[in-house]
């Protein structure tokens, strides 16, 4: 019989982004201790960012991480715009609609094939299965560049571009550039499917786990958010005006995490593409995404936190097709030079930018003086939202995998994997803000 | 011959030249194939304790960072700091210009102190203020053509050189127009070259990550600022974004 008594210490979860450490003990098959620690150095941007000038916190604050980099400076854009109560342009919006759909391609395209793919074929890395498939990691890198490439037309760089500014862009894509990006998203789209495919043949090996918890996102009205949308809950059932968000995050510290921790109506809850999913069915309903959403067997509202996977590619096929229409739009109009929109600093105030970032909600909170310099400042990160679910998560899957058997080594597994799903970012998660 | 052992380690930062190197995706598989990467935590399970070649990203924060770098050091006969937070220290050590209980508070509140990972140095540090370090990719992120011809250059055992001219010899090459002349402050005629002029090819000043160029013209560069409407004061705030480490900004 399987031993009942355990402890399990993964120190540095591998195949994350920055640092988390798992600590379990089962005393007689009860879980009698259960940490998830973030033991990231806190670099203390809040903090540095005062003084700054206006045009520069969005440069800064995208360094907090570079895998979200252009939804950080999507969303600390829009908290810039909103302090000067700038309204941009239909061209800009639609630009950075787009930045933001090749955003969530490349990042969800990174966790599904490098991060993700591994733990289903029991490999320790994505290296391994060069050998196994090459052909599907192939796929993946050509998609990934493709990706990349759109960043390069659009914002100059692939991490901590140059060319997305307050109150617009310094430079635009040509012509060429735009057909150039719409042609090889249908080239593409061979690879994207052989992706998914690959995927959903080893989908029943994820976990069947389920445990309700509250799932909280943008809400979208016609178009499924992810650079625009209303701040909602699934338990309150309530949409919120942004200048509400602390009242719904709610942080607070734990000894063990240098990540903030965050509540609503229960111990903790849950962000990111499944939250997104789960919160706007009616925008799923057509169209590619739909269609992946059905291979994979994905109803909201899904309960299951390894599904956050899957729902990062049905959110793929989304910003895929939009990502099209966007583009054929621009080529059809051509595009504006337009100047950026400078700030007038009389109406210097405080603004507040939510965007979702592919890990989920994402919030930037800026005031500035009438000097257009920063005098304080609040990032809400998604895997901060997110760790507190990811724990109890954990405290009630571990007794789960005891029942079923399982092995310590086997549990911390599948342990890691859980936390994968979520496709953390620790080291985003440290950055947070003072009340 | 045994392909070398390489490892990839990060302390403080964004990752984001780790991603960059995940971003080489035409030359990631030929990497891959001539070089056995045994810890690369952001990207791999395994995590080999016996390697050749490292990599370090990011910034020395804490006193664990500290004992961390040095076994990492004593272990690695190559030490490379990947990118500016590792090599200078980048924009980390904007917080160098404050006090740190109070940085502390302002991010933490009362919880400033809660637990033994809350633990800091009074002052953030690059890699080489703690370690021998024997190369350095700068920038923030890196140019990944450079960091490729770092790889390719010491796998064939030669030394690697950055480039000693400004950023402007670039901008000029690439024929743009100067930012300067238009009303912009721009940091290129005192920063290290090496990234092609990437951000004035996109019409953005440039910020000075890739650090100092040698032998700045510091005065000349000033009397410019001067001249362009920005006080001692705002010069020193631009300074400070990613020259954090030199002298010039004390
Ligand atoms: S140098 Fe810049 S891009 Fe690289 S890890 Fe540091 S903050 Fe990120
Ligand atoms: S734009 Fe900047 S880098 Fe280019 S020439 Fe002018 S000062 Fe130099
Ligand atoms: S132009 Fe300046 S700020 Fe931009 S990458 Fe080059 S050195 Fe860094
Ligand atoms: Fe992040």
């Amino acid at each position: 019989m399987a031993t009942k008594t355990f402890e399990i210490r993964e120190n540095y979860v591998t195949r994350v982004e920055g640092h988390a450490n798992i600590w379990v003990q089962v005393t007689d098959g009860k879980v009698t201790g259960c940490k998830l620690e973030v033991p990231e150095s806190p670099r203390m941007f809040e903090s540095f960012v005062r003084g700054r000038e206006w045009w520069e916190l969005h440069w800064i604050t995208a360094r907090i991480c570079g895998i979200c980099n252009h939804a950080h400076q999507l969303t600390s854009l829009r908290a810039t715009e909103d302090a000067f109560k700038i309204k941009i342009s239909d061209q800009t919006y639609a630009l950075r609609v787009l930045v933001d759909d090749a955003e969530q391609l490349e990042s969800h395209i990174l966790h599904t094939a490098y991060l993700v793919a591994p733990d289903l074929f029991k490999a320790k890395s994505v290296i391994p299965l060069v050998a196994v498939a090459p052909e599907v990691i192939k796929a993946a890198l050509r998609l990934k560049r493709m990706a990349n490439d759109m960043f390069l037309y659009l914002t100059g760089f692939e991490v901590h571009c140059m060319r997305m500014c307050v109150g617009g862009f310094t430079m635009f894509p040509t012509k060429d550039e735009l057909k150039k990006m719409r042609q090889t998203l249908d080239d593409r789209m061979p690879d994207f499917q052989l992706l998914a495919e690959t995927v959903l043949s080893v989908a029943g090996k994820l976990p069947a786990f389920n445990r309700e918890t509250e799932y909280i996102s943008l809400k979208g009205d016609k178009e499924f958010p992810f650079y625009d949308g209303k701040l909602y809950s699934s338990d309150t059932k309530k949409a919120y005006d942004n200048s509400e968000y602390e009242g719904v995050v709610n942080e607070f510290v734990v000894p063990w995490s240098t990540a903030k921790r965050a509540k609503n109506k229960r111990s903790s809850f849950a962000v990111g593409a499944l939250s997104r999913c789960n919160n706007n069915p009616d925008l799923l309903k057509t169209g590619l995404a739909a269609e992946v959403a059905k291979k994979f067997g994905y109803k909201a509202v899904a309960t299951n936190p390894f599904l956050n996977s899957v729902c990062q590619l049905v959110e793929t096929a989304l910003c895929w097709e939009r990502a099209k229409k966007i583009l054929d739009k621009l080529i059809a109009d051509g595009i504006e030079k337009e100047p950026p929109l400078k700030p007038n600093f009389k109406n210097a105030g405080r603004g507040i930018g939510i965007t979702e970032a592919p890990r989920g909600l994402l919030i930037h909170d800026y005031t500035y003086d009438k000097n257009g310099k920063c005098v304080k400042a609040n990032c809400v990160i998604p895997t901060n939202l997110n760790t507190g679910n990811m724990e109890d998560d954990l405290k009630a899957l571990v007794p789960e995998l005891v029942d079923q058997g399982k092995s310590p080594e086997d549990i911390k597994f599948v342990l890691e994997m859980l936390v994968r799903a979520y496709d953390p970012c620790f080291s985003c998660s440290v950055h947070l803000i003072e009340k | 011959m045994a392909k070398p052992k390489v490892a990839f380690f990060d302390f403080s930062c964004c990752e984001g030249c780790q991603l960059m190197v995940l971003n080489c995706e035409p030359e990631l598989l030929d990497i891959v194939g001539a070089i056995d990467i045994v810890n690369f935590r952001e990207a791999i399970s395994d995590r080999g304790e016996d390697y050749d070649i490292a990599f370090i990203e990011g910034s020395i924060i804490t006193p664990h960072d500290v004992e961390r770098i040095k076994k990492i050091r004593a272990q690695a006969k190559v030490l490379v700091a990947l990118g500016a937070c590792a090599h200078t220290g980048g924009l980390n050590k904007l917080r160098n210009f404050q006090d740190t209980e109070e940085a502390k508070q302002t991010v933490y509140g009362k919880d400033a102190n809660a637990g033994p990972f809350f633990e800091v140095l009074s002052k953030v540090l690059s890699i080489g203020e703690v370690v021998k370090v024997d190369l350095a990719i700068p920038g923030c992120p890196i140019n990944r053509f450079e960091f490729i011809s770092v790889v390719k250059q010491v796998l064939a055992g030669v030394t690697p050189t950055l480039p000693n001219y400004p950023v402007c010899v670039e901008c000029k090459y690439n024929e743009n127009e100067c930012l300067m002349s238009k009303g912009a402050i721009c940091l290129g005629p005192i920063t290290l070259a090496g990234c092609d002029s990437r951000c004035t090819n996109s019409q953005w000043p440039c910020t000075g990550c890739r650090g100092l160029v040698q032998n700045p013209h510091l005065e000349a560069d000033q009397i410019t600022l001067i001249k362009a409407g920005l006080t001692v004061q705002d010069i020193l705030r631009r300074y400070r974004l990613f020259y954090g480490y030199s002298e010039v900004v004390k």
